[in-house]
C-alpha cells in the first residue's frame, strides 16, 4: 500500500490507494459512489449478483478507517444505490459498530431512501474551509471536492499499450474522487493539461503526468 | 383423393403458371404427403418453397373439403430474415387464391403491428411466416397451447443461415415444444442450400426422435459460376486494406454500365457507404437508379429497394449480406463481391444472385480491397471448381438460450421440469445436458444460482407447487422485450428533424459527435443536431464531406476450407507455379516477400522478428483464419510470458498473428522450449483466455440472453433504471464472487466453440508442429506482415508484468485533452 500525499487549495491531503481522501488535521475522511445495496437491488430484479461484493466495500472501509482513524467521515454522494433492501441493513450494522465516528451524508442522484437513521448526519452541500464538497460538480467560492462520474484516466505506452484505472483529479478550482464501491464502472475522462491526476493500481496511489 | 391425383393438382398449378415441375418438387410432395419429415437441399431461385408450400395444401385438400376451413394454425414457415418473410408470405397467399383454397397467410415478424397481432390471436390464420425471435415471443403467450396445438408441420426456410447460430438453438427449442403440443404428429422440414455437413444439419433441425426416419430430398439445379478478379494495373509492395478497393473503381464502373442491373456487395455497412458515395461522385448519371441496402437502414427504405430491384427499376445496389437471402431479383444480371468473402459458401451464394435462368452462368467479379487479397480469388475458383463447401458446425449446450427459453415458459403459465427436460433431451443442443447442468439452469432462474445465501431477495421465477412460474408482470414484461439471441451494440434511432426515420447507429458512434457535425448515412449527408428520447435527430446537409459511422460486428474470418486453399496457392507460388492470373499479378509483392524473407511452403512455418519505432514484434504467418489466431496468438503470449516478464499487445488478421512488446521477446529460447507442444495446451488455453478479454467478450452476449444486460428498447418507453451495468462489471463480479457460475463457463467454452472448433485448433497445432519452423529477422516488415502491422484488427493484451511497475514504465504517458482552457 503507498499513499500519496498532495497539496490542495494549500491544504495536506493524503490519497488513500483505498479510494478515499484524508484529510489528517481535521481528521477527516472522505469516500464517495458507495452505490451500496446494487447487487440486491440487481437480485430483486433477477439478476444474480452476489452481496459479497458489498461485504468486501465494508472490508476495505474499515481496514482504511482503522488505519487512518478519523473522526469524521463524509460519504460523498450515491451511498445507497435504490430503494431498500437487505444490503441496507448491513450498513446500519455497520453504523452501529462505529458509531463514535461522525458519518456525514452529502446526498447524491442515487440516494433516494426516505428513512435514514439519526446517527447518519445528512446534507446537500458540506462547507469546511478551504473546501466545499458537494456529490455533483459545482461552482464555489471555495475549493470544490466532488464525486459522481466515476472518473478514470487511460495512459499509453511503448509497444501499443494501454492502461486504464480509476483515479483523483484536481483541476484549479475543484476535484473529483474516484467512485468506491467494487460494483460500479469508471468513466474515462481527459484531464487539461495543467489539471494534477492520481492514478490508483494495485494498491498504490500514483500521480500520472 | 390418392396422393397420386392431389399431386396432379399441383402439376396443374404449375402448368397454369407455364412452369415445369422438377423432379425434386414432385419428389418433396410425395415424401410429405407421406407424412414423412425431412431436409430439402436446393438453392436460391429454384422453385424450393413450392416445393414445400405446395404439398401443404395438397394435404389439407385430402383431409378437408375444400371450403371447411377453420381458424386454426396449421402451418408455420420460419425464415432467418425479417426481409425476406413479406416476400415469402406475398408469393404463398397467392398459391392459395389461385388454387382456390380459402386460407390465409399470415406474417408474424418483430414489426408486426400490435392491431394485427391482436388480430391473429382473435382469429388464427392458417398458415404464419414467422422469425425464430417471433416464434418465442408466441410461446410466451398464456394461450400458446392451445393456439399451436393443430399445427401440420413447421418448415424452416434458409436453415443453413440458421445452424450454427444460437438462433438455431432457440428453433430447436421451439421445434421440441410444439412436438409435444401437437402430440408428436408434426412434421418437420427444413430448406438448405449446400454446406459441407447436410446430414448432421438435418440431425440438428428435426432432432433425435425424428432425424432418423427422414428423407434427404437434392434438387440436381447446378449453377455454373464463372469468377473474375479485377485487377490492378500495378500492386502496391506494401498492401494494406481498404487502399487498394475504391480505386479500382474507374476498372468497376465499365462492368456496371454493361450489365442490366448489379448486386455490389461490400463486407461492412461502413464500405457500403464509402462505396456509395464514390460511386456517385464518379458516375453522377447512376442518380436516381443507384441505390442501397443494408441491416441498419429503415425497413421502409429497404423495402423499396427491394420492390424497385424487382421491377428494374435499379441499375445498381450497393449492399452487405442483407442481400445474401431470399427471393430472387430476376433483372440481376451481375454480382460484384468487394473484399475477401472469407468463406466459399457465402461467395458462391451471393454469385448466385445473378443468371437465374436454367443453363445460365452467374458472373461474379472480386475486387480485392489490397493485392494479397488476390490471393483469396485465385483460392476461391479452385474451391468451386473442385466443388468444396463449409460445414456449419452446430452449437452444444447452449446454457444462455435455454435460460432465455425457460423463463419465456414461465411467463405464459409456467412449465413443469420434467416434461420440459424430455423435450429438450430430443434435441440436438441440449441431447448431452447433465442433470447438473438442468438443475444449475433451474436454480438460476429461481434462486440466483447458489446455495449458499448469497443470493437473498432473488426474485425471478418462483416454484408453484411444481409449476415455474414468473415472479411478477413487471418481470414478464421485460422479459418479452427481449427475447431474442442477436445481441448488437446498443442502437438508436436516426430521424429527420423534419420527420422521417432513416434507420440505425450505434451508441457508441452517435457519442462521438457534436451538433453540426455531419456524417453519411443511407448515402445521405447528415448533420447532427441532438439527442433526443434515443433518437439522434438530423437534418439533411449539402455538403460532401463527414464521417462514416462504424458498425460493429460482423467480420467473418477465414473459413478453414478457404485457409487450405490459400496455403495450396502459395505452395504452388513457392514451386513457382504462377499459372493463377492472381498469382501472376502480385509476383512483385511475392518476390519481395522472397527477398526480405521468405515464403513460407506446406511444409515450414515462417516466424519474422523485427523491431520498429513502436517496439519488438514477432509475426507468426499461420494461415488460419482470425478466430485461430486469436486462440493461438494468445497461447504462444502466455507460454511466452512464462520464460520472461512481459508485457504484449497482440493483433492479427487472416493470415497470421503479430507479437508486439515495448522489450525484446525471447522468442529463440523459447522456440528451443517447445512453444507449440500439445503437452498441457487446454490448460495453457484456459490461462490464456483467462488473461486476455476473450471470454469477458464473449460474456456480453451470453449474459445478454439470459437476460442479465438490459440493451434498452428502442421505441418502448420502459424505465430500467438503477439496472444499468455493463457486461464487464456483471462480469468481473462473477470471476470475484460466483466461480461456477455456468454462464462464465459457457462463454470460456464459446471462445473454443463458437470460434473454432477443437478439432479444427488441434489440427492446425498438429500442423505446425510437422512443420520446420523459420525464424527470420529482417530489418523493415515485410510486405506479408505489413497487413497485420497497419489494421491492427482486433487487440488483446496478455502481460506477466506487475500493473505498477508497467506504468511506471509507460512514462506516464497520459491521455490528455488537447488545449486548455
Amino acid at each position: 500500500m503507498s499513499e500519496t500525499v498532495v497539496l490542495i487549495a494549500e491544504e495536506e491531503i493524503i490519497l488513500l490507494p483505498e479510494k478515499g481522501l484524508f484529510w489528517e488535521k481535521e481528521k477527516l475522511l472522505v469516500v464517495s459512489d458507495l452505490h451500496l445495496g446494487k447487487a440486491g437491488h440487481f437480485r430483486k430484479h433477477g439478476i444474480p449478483v452476489s452481496k459479497k461484493i458489498h461485504f468486501t466495500d465494508f472490508q476495505i472501509l474499515e481496514s482504511m478507517i482503522q488505519r487512518v482513524k478519523p473522526e469524521r467521515v463524509i460519504l460523498l454522494g450515491d451511498l445507497f444505490h435504490s430503494a431498500e433492501n437487505n444490503e441496507w441493513d448491513d450498513f446500519l450494522r455497520f453504523l452501529e459498530l462505529y458509531k463514535f465516528i461522525d458519518f456525514i451524508l452529502v446526498e447524491g442522484n442515487h440516494d433516494i431512501l426516505t428513512e435514514y437513521p439519526p446517527t447518519l448526519t445528512r446534507t446537500l452541500k458540506l462547507e469546511l474551509h478551504p473546501f466545499s464538497f458537494t456529490h455533483i460538480k459545482e461552482p464555489s467560492d471555495m475549493y470544490n471536492i466532488s464525486g459522481h462520474i466515476h472518473p478514470g484516466v487511460s495512459i499509453r505506452g511503448k509497444g501499443r499499450q494501454s492502461i486504464t484505472m480509476p483515479c483523483f483529479y484536481f483541476a484549479k478550482d475543484y476535484g473529483v474522487l474516484p467512485a468506491f464501491g467494487q460494483f460500479t464502472g469508471i468513466k474515462k475522462i481527459r484531464p487539461k493539461k495543467e489539471d494534477r491526476v492520481y492514478g490508483i493500481a494495485e494498491g498504490s496511489v500514483i500521480e500520472l503526468t | 383423393m390418392t396422393d397420386k391425383a392431389l399431386i396432379k393438382i399441383g402439376e396443374d398449378w404449375f402448368k397454369s403458371k407455364n412452369w415445369e415441375t422438377f423432379d425434386f418438387q414432385r419428389e418433396a410432395w410425395s415424401a410429405y404427403l407421406e407424412g414423412k419429415s425431412g431436409l430439402l437441399n436446393a438453392p436460391t431461385g429454384s422453385g424450393k418453397t413450392f416445393a414445400l408450400w405446395i404439398p401443404c395444401l395438397l394435404e389439407f385438400l385430402r383431409d378437408h373439403e375444400p371450403y371447411d376451413v377453420k381458424p386454426e394454425l396449421q402451418i408455420l414457415w420460419i425464415t432467418p430474415l425479417r426481409a425476406l418473410a413479406k416476400d415469402i408470405q406475398r408469393a404463398m397467399q397467392l398459391v392459395c387464391d389461385e388454387m382456390d383454397i380459402r386460407w390465409k397467410v399470415g406474417l408474424r415478424t418483430g414489426e408486426t403491428t400490435t392491431s394485427e397481432r391482436q388480430r391473429q390471436k382473435k382469429i388464427a390464420p392458417q398458415a404464419l411466416v414467422i422469425t425464430p425471435e417471433s416464434l418465442h415471443v408466441l410461446l410466451s403467450q398464456s394461450d400458446y397451447p392451445n393456439y399451436l396445438k393443430n399445427i401440420k408441420s413447421i418448415i424452416v426456410d434458409e436453415w443453413h443461415e440458421l445452424i450454427g447460430t444460437k438462433r438455431g438453438v432457440a428453433t430447436e427449442l421451439a421445434i421440441s415444444r410444439i412436438k409435444k403440443l401437437t402430440e408428436n404428429r408434426l412434421k418437420v422440414w427444413g430448406i438448405s442450400a449446400t454446406i459441407g455437413n447436410l446430414p448432421q444439419a438435418k440431425r440438428v433441425l428435426l432432432g433425435e426422435d425424428l432425424y432418423k426416419d427422414a428423407v434427404s430430398i437434392k434438387s440436381n439445379i447446378e449453377k455454373k459460376i464463372e469468377v473474375t478478379s479485377i485487377m490492378p494495373e500495378e500492386v502496391e509492395k506494401f498492401p494494406w486494406s481498404g487502399y487498394l478497393g475504391i480505386k479500382l473503381l474507374d476498372k468497376v464502373l465499365p462492368i456496371i454500365h454493361q450489365s442490366n442491373t448489379t448486386l455490389l456487395f461490400t463486407n461492412t455497412r461502413s464500405q457500403t457507404e464509402l462505396w456509395y458515395q464514390a460511386i456517385l461522385k464518379e458516375a453522377p448519371e447512376l442518380a436516381g437508379i443507384i441505390a442501397m441496402h443494408h441491416g441498419s437502414m429503415d425497413q421502409n427504405i429497404r423495402g423499396w429497394v427491394e420492390d424497385a430491384l424487382h421491377e428494374g427499376k435499379l441499375k445498381l445496389v450497393v449492399c452487405t449480406s442483407s442481400l445474401d437471402l431470399g427471393v430472387d431479383f430476376r433483372p440481376v444480371d451481375t454480382v460484384i463481391q468487394i473484399g475477401g468473402p472469407k468463406g466459399v459458401s457465402r461467395f458462391q451464394q451471393r454469385a448466385g444472385r445473378s443468371g437465374h435462368g436454367p443453363g445460365e452462368v452467374s458472373k461474379i467479379y472480386f475486387v480485392p480491397t489490397h493485392s494479397l487479397e488476390l490471393i483469396e480469388g485465385a483460392a476461391l475458383r479452385s474451391a468451386i471448381k473442385e466443388g468444396k463447401f463449409e460445414q456449419r458446425k452446430p452449437l452444444e449446450k447452449c446454457l444462455d438460450v435455454l435460460v432465455q427459453y425457460l423463463v419465456t415458459l414461465s411467463v405464459s403459465g409456467g412449465f413443469r421440469p420434467l416434461e420440459i427436460l424430455q423435450e429438450i433431451k430430443q434435441t440436438y443442443c441440449y441431447r448431452l445436458l447433465s442433470a447438473d447442468e438442468w438443475n444449475w439452469a433451474l436454480e438460476f432462474i429461481t434462486t440466483g444460482g447458489s446455495t449458499l445465501g448469497e443470493y437473498d431477495e432473488f426474485s425471478r421465477v418462483y416454484n408453484d407447487d411444481g409449476v415455474y412460474k414468473i415472479i411478477n408482470n413487471k418481470a414478464a414484461l421485460r422479459h418479452k422485450l427481449s427475447i431474442g439471441t442477436i445481441v448488437g451494440d446498443p442502437a438508436m434511432s436516426v430521424k429527420l428533424i423534419s420527420g422521417g426515420h432513416l434507420g440505425t447507429v450505434e451508441e457508441s458512434f452517435v457519442s462521438k459527435l457534436n451538433p453540426g457535425d455531419r456524417f453519411w448515412f443511407a448515402g445521405q449527408n447528415l448533420e447532427f443536431i441532438r439527442i433526443k428520447d434515443l433518437t439522434v435527430l438530423v437534418k439533411k446537409s449539402k455538403r460532401k464531406s463527414g464521417l462514416t459511422p462504424a458498425w460493429g460486428g460482423g467480420r467473418l474470418p477465414l473459413s478453414s476450407l478457404l485457409s487450405d486453399q490459400i496455403r495450396d496457392k502459395l505452395q504452388r507460388a513457392v514451386e513457382g507455379d504462377y499459372s493463377d492470373v492472381e498469382l501472376q499479378k502480385i509476383k512483385p509483392i511475392l518476390d519481395l516477400q522472397n527477398k526480405m524473407s521468405m515464403i513460407p511452403d506446406k511444409d515450414s512455418l515462417l516466424i519474422e522478428k523485427v523491431e520498429t519505432e513502436h517496439g519488438h514484434h514477432l509475426f507468426f504467418f499461420t494461415f488460419e483464419g482470425m478466430f485461430v489466431h486469436e486462440v493461438l496468438a494468445g497461447l504462444i503470449a502466455y507460454r511466452i510470458s512464462r520464460l520472461q516478464k512481459i508485457t504484449f499487445s497482440i493483433s492479427m488478421n487472416d493470415y497470421g498473428f503479430e507479437l508486439l512488446s515495448d522489450q525484446e521477446i525471447a522468442i529463440e529460447e523459447a522456440l528451443e522450449l517447445d512453444l507449440f507442444s500439445e503437452e498441457n495446451i487446454y490448460q495453457d488455453i484456459n490461462e490464456s483466455i483467462n488473461m486476455t478479454e476473450m471470454a469477458q467478450r464473449k460474456f456480453r452476449d451470453v449474459a445478454t440472453i439470459a437476460g442479465l444486460i438490459f440493451q434498452g428498447y428502442p421505441g418502448k418507453n420502459i424505465k430500467a433504471r438503477h439496472l444499468q451495468a455493463s457486461s464487464g462489471i456483471l462480469y468481473r463480479a462473477f470471476k470475484e464472487y460466483d466461480q461456477n457460475n455456468l454462464l462464465l463457463k459457457q462463454s470460456m467454452e464459446e471462445v473454443m466453440t463458437l470460434q473454432l472448433d477443437q478439432s479444427r485448433f488441434m489440427e492446425a497445432i498438429r500442423r505446425i508442429n510437422s512443420q520446420q519452423i523459420i525464424l527470420k529477422e529482417t530489418q523493415k516488415p515485410t510486405p506479408f506482415a505489413f497487413p497485420i502491422l497497419v489494421d491492427m484488427i482486433r487487440r488483446e493484451r496478455l502481460s506477466s508484468e506487475d500493473v505498477t511497475d508497467r506504468i511506471l514504465k509507460m512514462q506516464m504517458q497520459l491521455e490528455r485533452s488537447v488545449g486548455s482552457d
